[in-house]
């Protein structure tokens, strides 16, 4: 017991956090989305030009968001989460 | 960089994680620390970082002079010289344009405004770098001959942008030598993680709530709405807020730092007063020790005391009228409740001193998040004036306020059920496990919120 309490919250925030960028590391990117039917973002290249603008910050965000492991898992998760507990975001309301 | 953000989430935090246990001593930590600093700056404003080392070389060189001098009088000229470099960088800044706006309005000269952007956390790192050299000066601590240290301690990525404000006297010991262990790094992720949570499952929900409202004509919305549309703006600003302080007390523990408490339960309060010494204590006591007890304090002047610390709290805030009216408001009921409504107070139920507090606070909620006067008076005078909820009004505009309206009672529980937790249930082993599993659940859903919304600012990056 006292083991798993000293250790559980640490290890499994370290696996979860540190097996979302590993993917990308192991197997790459991805280029399509199917279940979006869109291209994904790629991870941008380093530019001193861009980073001073903050488009490089924008687009390392946008490709992480794409590139992750389980991105689309997480997606889908929250489209259900919305759907179960009547979460419309205000904006959907607005566009139907 | 946001704490709440995929880049600083999977990368950044994973990655100084890694390099700073590697690093052999707390030179070489202190050193990875502020390497990692500078880049967490920068993210969000790569030109301004530049303003931000001159502020820490300008104060690294008055604290030393300061402590040089101790004893002549060119130790207060020091001192003056550092607080007039620093607010002056503050006051162009952040209150160039305002001031600009004044001067155009009052002599009708058409300057042109500076349109500069805000230099993130600007007001934050000032009042901290103040801090010390003020400390300084007063004999409090000694000066630091270690650049790096006093650079770490302005820009430690955890309070940097949106505070707590540390003060270098809290930490002064930790940047020399501090004690890394699973426990506190334990503590600091639990308190990370729940910080987290607070901003993206529940601030960032009811913000939906409160946009909807405060977006809005305030004319022809009945009561209720406007109601509903401050109470969740209230929760916005809390969860947003002290989320923020738990993520940024959370990551100086992960990195061995014991930062102070910024809130302790405002909403529970009875009283302004209570509320005031529950909600951003770091500004507050920071206002206390270097302003209001220096100017005399109760002692001499104790009117013109309150009314230039609340002026300034208000100010600090933001450079607009109603940030300045918002700590005026709370200036008078201050004053009221010392000096006129103490006893009677004090001899009410509870119950009507939490809703006389509530009722008050929701008020300067509205005064802090309308920029615009006549729509403050517009919204004030829609919530004491009832106006009903028609049937019209309410399938038509309101249709999306209602199917999110659930999330108010969540955040009502959320606002003092832990403190209630931490008071009655003792943490046992068994206690302490159900608590991570709960944690681990938490951290799970919030990457699902962040999967989901993409864009999450923190209502005090601003400031």
């Amino acid at each position: 017991m006292e083991f798993i309490n000293r250790y559980l919250l640490v290890l499994t925030v370290a696996v979860i956090i540190l097996i979302l960028p590993l993917k990308i590391i192991l197997f790459g990117e991805e280029t399509v989305s199917f279940g979006e039917n869109r291209f994904k973002n790629m991870i941008p290249d380093f530019k001193v030009a861009s980073y001073i603008k903050g488009d490089f910050q924008d687009d390392l965000e946008d490709a992480l968001f794409d590139q992750l492991a389980y991105s689309q898992v997480f997606k889908d998760l929250y489209n259900d989460i919305r759907g179960i507990m009547w979460i419309n975001n205000i904006e959907d309301e607005e566009n139907k | 960089m946001v704490f709440s953000s995929l880049t600083f989430i999977t990368l950044f935090l994973p990655i100084i994680l890694i390099v700073y246990y590697i690093a052999a001593n707390n030179k070489l930590k202190n050193l990875v620390l502020l390497v990692f600093s500078l880049v967490f700056y920068s993210w969000g404003e790569p030109v301004y970082l530049v303003l931000m080392v001159f502020s820490i070389i300008s104060d690294y060189f008055h604290a030393l002079l300061i402590e040089k001098n101790r004893g002549n009088s060119k130790s207060k000229l020091f001192l003056i010289s550092s607080i007039i470099i620093n607010l002056s960088l503050l006051g162009f800044f952040k209150y160039g344009d305002f001031l600009i706006d004044i001067v155009n309005n009052i002599l009708a000269i058409g300057l042109g405004p500076l349109e500069l952007p805000l230099p993130i956390g600007i007001s934050f790192y000032t009042f901290q770098t103040m801090s010390y050299t003020i400390d300084v000066y007063r004999g409090n601590t000694r000066a630091n001959k270690n650049l790096l240290e006093v650079a770490i301690f302005v820009t430690l990525f955890p309070q940097l942008i949106a505070g707590p404000i540390v003060r270098y006297v809290t930490i002064e010991d930790q940047l020399k030598n501090r004690i890394h262990s699973i426990p506190l790094f334990k503590e600091g992720l639990r308190r990370f993680v729940f910080g987290l949570s607070k901003k993206v499952i529940i601030a960032n929900q009811v913000a939906m709530i409160a946009d909807e409202v405060f977006n809005g004509s305030y004319k022809s919305t009945p009561t209720i709405i406007l109601w509903i549309g401050v109470i969740a703006y209230s929760f916005q600003i809390y969860f947003d807020f002290s989320g923020y302080s738990d993520m940024a007390i959370g990551l100086g523990k992960m990195f061995g730092f014991k930062f102070l408490e910024n809130f302790n339960y405002p909403y529970m309060s009875k009283s302004i007063t209570e509320f005031w010494r529950r909600w951003h204590i770091s500004l507050g006591s920071w206002f206390k020790d270097y302003l209001y007890i220096p100017l005399g304090g109760n002692k001499k002047r104790k009117f013109f005391n309150i009314f230039l610390v609340w002026f300034l709290t208000g100010l600090w805030h933001g450079a607009s009228y109603n940030y300045i009216i918002w700590g005026l408001y709370f200036c008078i009921i201050l004053l009221f409740e010392k000096y006129i409504f103490k006893d009677i107070l004090e001899k009410t139920s509870s119950l009507f001193r939490h809703i006389y507090t509530i009722i008050l606070f929701l008020i300067g909620w509205v005064i802090f998040r309308e920029e615009n006067l006549y729509a403050i008076f517009q919204y004030i005078r829609g919530l004491l004036i009832y106006s009903p909820l028609i049937s019209t009004s309410f399938s038509e505009d309101f249709t999306s306020i209602f199917k999110v309206i659930w999330y108010l009672p969540i955040a009502f529980l959320g606002s003092f059920l832990p403190a209630i937790i931490k008071k009655y249930i003792k943490k046992t082993s068994f206690i302490n496990l159900v608590l991570d599993i709960y944690l681990i659940i938490l951290l799970l859903v919030s990457l699902v919120f962040l999967f989901g919304e993409r864009y999450n600012p923190f209502i005090y990056f601003r400031f």
